[in-house]
């Protein structure tokens, strides 16, 4: 090893101990890992079955099985990726036994009976497999939130005596479906035991918290936005209902809430259930048609959608902030796998760009984001380079409104046209000017304006 | 049984966490890795400790789980750049030596940046980091020799930008 690698060593150690040393003890970490082995062992089962049900009576009757008979359709585009479950289409009713009648459920539909009702329904419906006591089955709450319902709903199985939870979201009381929250061992009052939890509403989490009226409650560990535009952790407080329930949408994982009532604190930090399956963040421009409208060669367009999907996916998982404004720069087959360039804004304005590669068939699809911001009046004035690290590596050049780029190297400059607006130029490149399709120059760009590093 | 797992909970965690983080770039994701690992180490308890060195167990599943996850997901973990990732005084100062250093690691590929961590972390040998991989302890050389050499590039740069 050199001694310039001696200090690379040198350089990585100390970050290591030094990002180390931010790290927290985990805090109850025994209780929680017997508690998700106990759950694990009886959701194995559970869950198993009820997968099956799902897709055995959620599928859209129009969907066929590609490479079946008939034309095979798209798959549902990144635009649905945020409601997937809001565009169901309308359940059957679910016949079920006589469920007692429940009166005083918290939330903003807890008094109209018909959302009791159909709540009720559903919940037992995603029930089933565990064939809970009918009698014992209880709506914990129902709220609407950014205009579409969440509800939990619980009850005792009638062989274990064991507690099961489930979470109904849906667009509207006719288009309501159920999925497994949690289950414990012996009746208990939600507001006590379970005060902090988690739900997915139409493919968004929400924090719900549970409280004695009159509470106040917190989320920490949320990102906003500082002073300078630049995301910070923050604490906010959540408005509660009269009755006790508050719900707040939530995009990390790592928020935890505090409770408090007039007699102190009743819960502190406790982390909210974040569902990783569920579209984190709000919705986002339509992608569908810039993908449909992209020329990729060969690649099938199911392939290129599939890829847009999971690349939106990475991108909306991955920030620490709401994805407003995504939309897609550049998107090319390489040779070596579809490659593409996605521009974002968070809230506030500030700009972002994420390049994301398919590595080859069964390689995966690996994502990442600009070192810094990008700037530009408009989704079209983005001009970014990628630059690979190693010497004489190629420099990916997205500019959508760029005709052609003149590349400076050390040998010369040459003229490179940008295809549907990037171009992948090999060699070391120290400057480039780009030009629109009337020849005009509309910029000049050197390492110094912060040329990114290409992740791959 | 149980008091044992405690044990070994109670006292190795924090070490495992920290591995987990410098693994995953996010606490959130390393708390899931870890407690993931720890689930199944506590499923097959009794095999894990009757063969020794119960950490190393869950070590191995930390990382294997993590690329696993890659694989399954076809997808890594976003590089958050430039937006910190805990705001606060020191993010306020600007970009660092480090972080510019932490930000390169996140952006490696997966099994470049778990060569990095079990080498110069977990200070490991090659064989062991081989070993806990499943791959050669030759491209464990190669691996770790690459992301050296982009953070030395890096460093470099910071040099010679400083030097200006």
């Amino acid at each position: 090893m050199t001694e310039d690698l001696h200090d690379a060593e040198r350089a990585l150690r100390e970050m290591f101990a030094a990002r180390a040393a931010t790290v927290p003890p985990p805090i109850a970490l025994h209780a929680a890992v017997l508690r998700r082995a106990r759950r694990f062992h009886r959701f194995r089962l559970f869950g198993a079955i009820a997968g099956v049900i799902a897709v055995a009576t959620a599928v859209p009757a129009g969907l066929a099985v590609s490479g079946g008979p008939g034309p095979a359709p798209l798959p549902p585009g990144p635009a649905a990726l945020p409601a997937p479950v809001c565009t169901a289409p309308a359940r059957t009713p679910v016949d079920g036994p006589r469920f007692p009648e429940q009166r005083d459920v918290r939330g903003s539909l807890g008094g109209d009976l018909a959302a009791v009702d159909a709540v009720l329904r559903a919940g037992w419906a995603g029930m089933t497999p565990r064939r809970p006591a009918a009698g014992s089955l209880r709506v914990l709450f129902i709220e609407r939130v950014d205009g579409r319902i969440g509800a939990y709903v619980a009850a005792r199985t009638a062989r274990t005596g064991e507690v099961v939870q489930v979470g109904v979201d849906g667009p509207d009381l006719g288009h309501l479906s159920a999925r497994p929250v949690g289950s414990w061992a012996g009746w208990s009052d939600v507001s006590e035991d379970q005060p902090v939890g988690g739900l997915v509403v139409c493919g968004r989490n929400y924090a719900v918290l549970f409280a004695a009226p009159g509470s106040e409650a917190t989320l920490n560990g949320v990102y906003g936005l500082g002073p300078d535009a630049k995301p910070v952790v923050m604490t906010r407080p959540v408005p509660m209902r009269p009755d006790g329930l508050g719900m707040l949408p939530v995009f990390d994982r790592r928020v935890t809430a505090t409770v408090r009532t007039s007699a102190g604190v009743v819960v502190q930090d406790r982390p909210v259930t974040v569902y990783a399956d569920a579209a984190p963040l709000p919705p986002v421009a339509d992608l569908d048609a810039a993908v449909r409208g992209r020329d990729v060669g060969a690649t099938p367009v199911d392939q290129v959608r599939v890829f847009a999907r999971v690349a939106v996916e990475r991108i909306m998982s991955g920030s620490m902030l709401p994805v407003l404004d995504l939309r897609t720069l550049w998107l090319q087959d390489t040779g070596d796998g579809l490659a593409g360039a996605f521009a974002w804004t968070v809230p506030g304005g500030a700009g972002y760009v994420s390049l994301v590669k398919e590595t080859g068939p069964g390689g995966g699809i690996i994502g990442g984001v600009s070192g810094q911001p990008v700037t530009g009046a408009g989704p079209d004035d983005v001009a970014v380079a990628f630059r690979q690290d190693d010497p004489g590596a190629s420099l990916l050049l997205i500019a959508p409104r760029a005709a052609r780029a003149e590349i400076d190297t050390d040998g010369g400059s040459r003229s490179v046209p940008l295809v549907q607006g990037g171009a992948l130029v090999r060699g070391e490149v120290v400057r480039y000017r780009l030009y629109d399709a009337a020849g005009r120059l509309i910029g000049e760009h050197s390492p110094t304006d912060g040329w990114l590093s290409d992740p791959f | 049984m149980d008091d044992d797992f405690r044990e070994f909970v109670n006292s190795r965690s924090p070490a495992l966490l920290r591995t987990a983080y410098l693994l995953t770039g996010d606490l959130g994701h390393a708390e899931d890795l870890l407690q993931n690992a720890l689930v199944l180490a506590y499923r097959h308890w009794r095999r894990v400790t009757s063969a020794g060195y119960p950490e190393a167990y869950v070590r191995k599943i930390m990382v294997n789980e993590r690329r696993s996850l890659w694989r399954r997901t076809r997808s890594a973990p976003m590089v958050l750049g430039d937006v910190p990732e805990h705001g606060g005084p020191d993010e306020a100062a600007g970009v660092d030596e480090r972080d510019a250093l932490w930000r390169a690691v996140l952006a490696m590929p997966p099994r470049t940046r778990a060569v990095l961590v079990l080498r110069y972390w977990e200070d490991m040998s090659e064989a062991d980091t081989a070993e806990i991989l499943g791959c050669s302890v030759g491209t464990v050389k190669s691996q770790a020799s690459r992301g050296l050499r982009k953070l030395q590039a890096l460093l470099t740069t910071a040099d010679s930008e400083e030097g200006r």
